[in-house]
């Protein structure tokens, strides 16, 4: 870190103001690096697009028997979805990565504590899984 | 960051020096001053709502763990339960949200440029997806109450109420909850059998019925008379005043089941099928799942609850962003016209929830949304025609060179948004 004079910090910013107006008439200038991103209002309705899409995917899907797939299937679309939002709405594609990892982060805690309790019932599901159809549960009396 | 090594005094010295610098720029005015850079501080607050996002999506992640679990031990009851959601109303929600999702990502794109107008629109058209998508989950809630499937007491087949000694006094009390089902008189009846179990339970001979009821004469039971009791499992033990809960009915919930059974027939044969099917359901799934349902139930209207919550906290947000993205002389009377929105939407409520057993609730409601209305309508006539008379430029607060809180806003939209996109599918959507 070089010592800087009190002037080239305000010229960082000038150059990102007019940088972001310069932007805001050239949508094309959109990957470049700056204060920050303007989406383009093509991939905004493009990603509401496909959102639709895919709602009408998941809803279509519970009308086929997948057997077990179904939940993958709709668990799947929904993960798309989300990254679509996350990606394009949130503008996480052209943010700073370190927010893209804290999101990333979260649901990888999510799918520790999620994963290791369901590890943890299949232990105990034994126990206490109700008989299947019809029986009655007179016959496990103590 | 690069400007790490700027000598501390500057952050006045920043002011003259750009002052001067010609290009039109003052001290940026929403520059905190312990920011370098606009960029700094712009960066440290998404890096911050990120985190709380973090948290958010952590406190969600623990109900959807005690859903994966429930759901990994009790297909059963998911797929039986889930029927009682309607998946059109969730669909229809679906993509009211995803619509607000871009009109809020069109308002950050329209703050980023300075387009005012656009920015001011985008979010009122994001608050108004915001109530209709709590327009369209208060019916839901409340065709859930109608059915006697809502939370806590009202549901059917909550063990601890449904037709027990408990809940059978409470509803009587307060005016025949229970006729909010669609059989009327079957459903008292069924209750009125259920009541007057557990008075003769401790009858060894009563327990000794029962058991048999469920045990053997089952299938029978389900042809003949179309939903059998179902036995308790404590029945007969010394356990079963210990373990059952207070009001605890045996075959209390397949009573319930078999009045709806009953209405469904009364009511229209096209209707019967789509009972049947479920009553079916019901009969087939497990002794201890039947007891289960109303978990189902508890999952869903605590997970959808807490997401109404947020969607109620967003609109409350964006609305805050849309009172200072119109700016100063307008700010005065779009404020009372937000509540007057709350008003209406107050009176909506009234029109969907009033039945003749919410009749008193209502008119409290629809007094509350009269006041109210008159209260902020006038006052926004006021504050519409002393802003008019200031002749006053407004003064928005949002533009190219600070748009922050838009875009932070924006990304807490998106995430209740992201939310219910897991929901939706793990609630309605289950084969």
């Amino acid at each position: 870190m070089t010592l800087q004079t009190p002037d080239e910090p305000m010229a960082h910013v000038d150059q990102g103001q007019s940088f972001l107006q310069a932007k805001a008439h050239n949508p094309a200038n959109v990957h470049a690096q700056g204060h920050t991103h303007v989406v383009p209002p093509k991939i905004l309705f493009g990603t509401f697009a496909a959102l639709l899409v895919l709602t009408v995917i998941t809803v279509a899907v519970t009308l086929v028997d997948l057997g077990p797939l179904n939940i993958w299937v709709a668990l799947i679309v929904a993960v798309v979805k989300a990254a679509l939002v996350a990606l394009y709405f949130m503008h996480l594609r052209w943010d700073a990565p370190f927010n893209a990892l804290i999101l990333v982060s979260a649901l990888f805690f999510v799918a520790i504590m999620i994963g290791t309790t369901i590890l943890d019932t299949k232990e105990y599901r034994p126990n206490y899984d109700p008989p299947r159809s019809g029986q009655s549960m007179s016959g496990s009396q103590p | 960051m690069s400007t790490a090594a700027t000598p501390p005094t500057t952050e006045h010295g920043h002011a003259d020096a750009h002052a001067g610098n010609g290009h039109g720029h003052g001290h940026n005015p929403h520059l905190a001053h312990h920011f370098d850079t606009p960029e700094q501080q712009f960066a440290s607050g998404k890096l911050g709502i990120w985190l709380f996002l973090a948290t958010e999506i952590l406190m969600f992640g623990g109900l959807f763990c005690a859903y994966s679990v429930y759901r990994h031990n009790h297909p059963d009851v998911f797929s039986f339960a889930h029927h009682a959601l309607n998946k059109w109303l969730g669909g229809i929600n679906t993509v009211v949200l995803i619509a607000s999702s871009l009109t809020m990502a069109w308002g950050v794109r329209a703050a980023q440029l300075g387009k005012t107008k656009q920015l001011v629109w985008c979010l009122a058209a994001t608050i108004l997806g915001g109530y209709i998508f709590m327009g369209i989950k208060a019916v839901e809630y409340r065709d859930k109450w109608a059915h006697n499937l809502g939370a806590g007491r009202g549901n059917e087949f909550n063990l601890s109420v449904a037709g027990g000694a408990l809940g059978k006094a409470e509803t009587k009390a307060e005016g025949e909850k229970g006729g909010m089902m669609p059989a009327g008189p079957a459903t008292t009846d069924a209750k009125k059998s259920d009541h007057e179990a557990p008075a003769t339970s401790s009858v060894p001979g009563h327990s000794a019925k029962v058991e048999h009821a469920g045990h053997t004469a089952k299938p029978a039971a389900a042809t003949s008379q179309p939903i059998a009791a179902v036995a308790d499992p404590n029945a007969g033990t010394p356990d079963a005043s210990l373990i059952r809960p207070p009001g605890y009915v045996p075959g209390g919930m397949s009573a319930a089941v078999a009045a709806r059974h009953a209405a469904a027939h009364a009511a229209d044969a096209h209707h019967e099928i789509h009972v049947d099917r479920e009553a079916d359901m019901y009969l087939k799934m497990g002794h201890l799942d039947q007891q289960r349902v109303y978990t189902f139930f508890q999952t869903y209207f605590v997970m959808t609850g807490l997401h109404g919550i947020h969607v109620l906290v967003g609109m409350a947000l964006i609305f805050w962003i849309l009172l200072r993205a119109v700016g100063k002389p307008n700010r005065g009377w779009v404020l009372p016209l937000g509540f007057v929105s709350v008003s209406a939407f107050l009176f909506y409520l009234v029109l969907i929830l009033k039945n003749e057993h919410t009749a008193e609730a209502m008119k409290t409601l629809s007094l509350i949304g009269w006041i109210s209305l008159a209260v902020f309508g006038l006052w926004f006539v006021v504050a519409y025609m002393r802003a008019k008379a200031a002749r006053m430029a407004p003064q928005p607060e949002f533009g190219p060179e600070y748009f922050t809180p838009v875009d932070l806003v924006g990304l807490y939209w998106h995430i209740v948004d992201l939310i219910w996109i897991f929901l939706f599918p793990l609630l309605y959507l289950i084969h």
